[in-house]
């Protein structure tokens, strides 16, 4: 399994190089590295078929319990299949249609690199694994919706796409962890075997609602549907793989893999069964009020997706074997769907049904394969769709939950998703002729993928017995975990289902035979509470608050800054100090003599004259009565060495200062006068605070080790007398050298800017 | 002794800060030298100031014997009056450019690259 997740990662990486120098059929190569994950897997489905599965485990954070777990049963690998084989197909597409674009390379990288991710979401047996690959997909996802960049629409709807599934996946995340907080394990293996202690806990509906939340985001349920329709701004073989084939049914394949471990509770039915049923019937409505052939099929797959929610939340054998097979089916006919609107696009240059007419003509086989494609979408016999819609239908008769409303809704969505099949894959074709050019030259590569795909969903017809035995029971048996006895048959007599079914088609066809009395297209679904516009409010309010709170915290004037630090140190300072007695009053308090008094006043009177004089060389030669005046206060204390530098430092600061002062403003007289009474009293408590702060550290107890060492051994250790000096030169030899670095930095600096020269 | 080296300290704080508030930039300066005296002392002060004999061992002794001047916060001092001088010395040169650049003092005229611009 660890062979095909990197095999087509490496196609990913791969992906440039390939593109660079095999341009032509690059397509065609890449689609070697998912074809052979795909045979990989179907070598190995016996393992699977009788329901059993492989693993495969590598060691991560054994001490977290998170490992590298692969672990592939019955519905890894239908999904995995599906996905590989898309994966080669949507290759093969992409080398027709992506010819004339920029930075394909890149696109065939996300494209790989996307596939390689979805199957690492199935075939992971540890959630933590499994949300690492399924991030990966949202992360890969962005720059294929988002490929056609230059467009702001495209922008737009690839960060719309990545934030709402990445909020969902940040809810997934916390979700896991609260399944770990349960159970102590992130196995899969182990989680199914103790489904009872996780929805005995307490923290069941919150694990449960907050991984529901990270489904539903994916998959695209109401109301976090909207960013499907938008990211229809995507290539169309990336529409056709991610939005109707893989990425959104990521949600749909968790919530078919907790399955066993979250499910079959009241709330877990209701929730799926409601959220499912709602989204079901408000995408296919909404389906039928759009002209864009993409956006027709996008709200589609949103009611599909609806629909296998609906389905795992009605929880029976039956049911999850519907959707099961509708996974499968949906997956054939959409794709090829979106496939065709590529072609249409791309050749016509339009993607509007009202006014696309008569294309049967320029395009026979597209055509052809376009209206297979909407027979199986519809549910017609002999496609493989039919006996999903069926079983469907069954699964719905035969529930506790909502009395009669599931097939109801069930009904009126099928009804409305025929029409819209129709419409898509109907309409464009027939009709009279349109003023287009001559017959359209498609190429092989071209309607390959769309051909076997449509072919495909007529075709498992012949193999129902093999498909049912080897693949659609192995993966409902994963969710429902004792053998489901469901045959996969085209008649099952003449009961309610198949009723229904003829009902369906019946109202579809009435539904398309007069579209033009009903004007569908006049409906308009978005209105002030729309999902979307409360996305956009969101975003839009989460700038306003990050511009405001950005405006008051990074005002750009250094004094603000300066005063918010220097007022949150004196609040907690004084804080600390108001709360303990930390000075203590014992302390050598006396004056010492006559001359310090004269001293320390002269500082202070230069400090604080320094301030308010109104001439520059004054308040430099102050400047310097400060310096001086330090420097004694040195000598009086035991330090000759300090004493000597200071007055040696001094003395060329003030040289500095009055060579260059002449050059320099004269001082202006800018503050107001309140700004200097609000300067002044923020300084003062800040110094009186540092007056305190001295006191309370001349209050602790002196710890005389290190120094007792330096006086010590600074002679005998390294032959010098002098201990400050020993100490700065030997002992932290290091911290000088790197003292004199930066002063040599700054002198190169200054010498910078002396002679620097700005051209004007 | 301590009350008053305490004060002092609390005055070039109060001072440096002031100055560091001002829209001068040429006071700017003189701010961040007076802060760096009453940082300076801070230390200073911080070892006990008890004794006037400076850590210095004597002619035919091998080690130090007290009562002398804790030679340590002095290593980090003097350290510290080094570094302050290259970013003094540098400050004066920089502030020379920037007006002979810009042409002005006024440090509120000098923020427009760190501006938002409105929404």
């Amino acid at each position: 399994m660890t062979f095909i997740i990197i095999l087509i990662f490496s196609g990913a990486f791969l992906a440039p190089l390939i593109y660079r120098y095999l341009n032509k059929i690059s397509g065609w190569v890449l689609a070697l590295f998912p074809l052979s994950a795909f045979v990989y897997l179907i070598y190995n489905i016996d393992i699977t078929s009788n329901g059993g599965h492989f693993t495969e485990e590598f060691l991560w954070f054994e001490s977290l319990n998170v490992n590298i777990l692969f672990y592939v049963d019955g519905l890894s690998l239908l999904f995995g299949m599906i996905i590989t084989l898309f994966g080669a197909l949507i290759a093969i597409y992409s080398n027709a249609y992506m010819k004339k674009y920029e930075g394909v390379g890149k696109y065939y990288l996300w494209l790989l690199f996307f596939a390689g991710s979805m199957l690492g979401v199935v075939i992971s047996g540890n959630l933590i694994t499994l949300f690492v690959f399924w991030e990966l997909t949202s992360f890969s996802s962005f720059f294929l919706i988002g490929f056609f960049n230059e467009k702001e629409k495209s922008r737009y709807a690839a960060m719309q796409a990545l934030l709402v599934t990445c909020l969902g996946g940040l809810a997934l995340f916390a979700g896991f962890i609260f399944i770990y907080i349960i159970t102590g394990s992130f196995d899969l293996r182990y989680l199914i075997l103790h489904s009872d202690v996780v929805k005995s806990s307490p923290l069941y509906t919150i694990a449960l609602f907050l991984i529901l939340l990270g489904a539903f985001t994916k998959s695209a349920q109401v109301p976090f549907h909207f960013w499907l329709p938008n990211a229809m701004e995507a290539p169309a073989p990336v529409s056709a793989y991610l939005h109707s084939a893989t990425m959104v049914k990521a949600g749909v394949f968790l919530l078919m893999r907790l399955a066993p471990v979250l499910g079959d509770t009241d709330i877990w039915n209701i929730t799926l069964i409601s959220v499912g049923m709602t989204t079901m019937l408000l995408g296919a409505a909404m389906s039928v009020a759009q002209k864009d052939l993409k956006k027709i099929l996008a709200y589609t797959t949103i009611s599909a997706l609806g629909t296998l929610v609906l389905l795992i939340g009605i929880g029976t054998p039956l049911a999850y074997s519907a959707a099961v097979l509708f996974v499968l089916s949906h997956a054939l006919y959409k794709g090829s769907f979106f496939l065709i609107a590529g072609i249409v696009d791309k050749k016509t240059g339009s993607r509007d049904v009202e006014s696309l007419s008569g294309l049967y003509h320029y395009m026979p086989a597209v055509a052809v394969f376009s209206i297979l494609a909407a027979l199986s979408f519809s549910g017609f016999p002999p496609f493989i769709n039919f006996i999903s819609k069926e079983l469907s239908y069954k699964a719905s008769l035969d529930t506790q939950f909502y009395f009669i409303l599931i097939p109801i809704f069930l009904l009126a969505s099928n009804i409305l998703s025929m029409y819209s099949a129709l419409l898509a894959g109907l309409k464009p074709y027939l009709g009279i002729k349109s003023e287009y050019k001559e017959k359209y030259k498609i190429s092989f590569s071209f309607i390959l993928a769309p051909a076997l795909l449509s072919l495909g969903g007529i075709a498992a017809v012949f193999f129902t017995g093999i498909l049912d035995a080897n693949v659609i029971s192995p993966a409902a048996k994963s969710i429902f975990l004792v053998n489901t006895a469901v045959e996969m048959k085209y008649w099952y007599g003449f009961n309610t289902a198949f009723i229904l079914s003829l009902l369906t088609f019946a109202g579809g066809y009435f539904l398309y035979r007069y579209r033009d009395t009903f004007k569908f297209y006049n409906i308009v679904f978005v209105n002030r509470l729309a999902p979307s516009r409360i996305y956009d409010y969101l975003l839009s309010s989460i700038k306003l608050i990050s511009f405001r709170q950005t405006r008051i915290l990074q005002s750009g004037y250094l004094r603000y800054y300066i005063i918010i630090i220097i007022s949150f140190l004196s609040v907690t300072v004084a804080a600390v100090i108001i709360q303990g007695n930390i000075i203590n009053l014992t302390l050598d308090f006396r004056f010492e003599g006559i001359y310090e008094m004269v001293l320390f006043t002269g500082i202070m009177f230069s400090a604080i004259l320094a301030t308010i004089s109104k001439s520059r060389l004054s308040a430099v030669v102050l400047l310097g009565v400060v310096g001086y005046g330090v420097a004694v206060i040195f000598v009086l204390h035991g330090a000759p060495d300090l004493a000597i530098t200071q007055f040696t430092i001094e003395t060329l600061t003030v040289i500095i200062f009055v060579l260059i002062l002449y050059r320099l403003p004269k001082f202006s007289n800018i503050s107001d006068r309140n700004s200097k009474i609000r300067d002044w009293i923020i300084a003062s408590v800040f110094g009186i605070i540092m007056t305190i702060v001295t006191l309370a550290v001349v209050s602790t107890e002196m710890k005389p080790e290190t120094a007792n060492y330096y006086a010590e051994f600074s002679k005998l250790l390294a032959n010098g007398k002098n201990v400050v000096n020993v100490i700065l030169v030997d002992f932290r030899a290091l911290d000088t050298l790197g003292e004199i670095t930066v002063l040599a930095v700054a002198a190169l600096g200054i010498y910078g800017l002396l002679k620097l020269t700005v051209k004007k | 002794m301590y009350l008053l080296l305490s004060i002092l300290i609390g005055v070039l704080f109060t001072t440096g800060i002031y100055m560091v508030l001002r829209r001068s930039i040429v006071k700017l300066v003189i701010g961040l030298a007076l802060l760096t005296h009453a940082a300076n002392l801070l230390i200073f002060v911080a070892g006990r100031v008890n004794t006037p004999i400076p850590p210095i061992i004597g002619k035919g002794e091998d080690s130090l014997i007290p009562p002398f001047a804790d030679p340590i916060p002095q290593a980090l001092i003097l350290t510290a009056i080094v570094i302050s001088f290259g970013l003094t010395s540098f400050a004066i040169v920089l502030i020379k450019r920037t007006y002979k650049q810009t042409g002005t003092e006024d440090l509120d005229d000098l923020n427009t690259t760190d501006k938002i611009e409105k929404l």
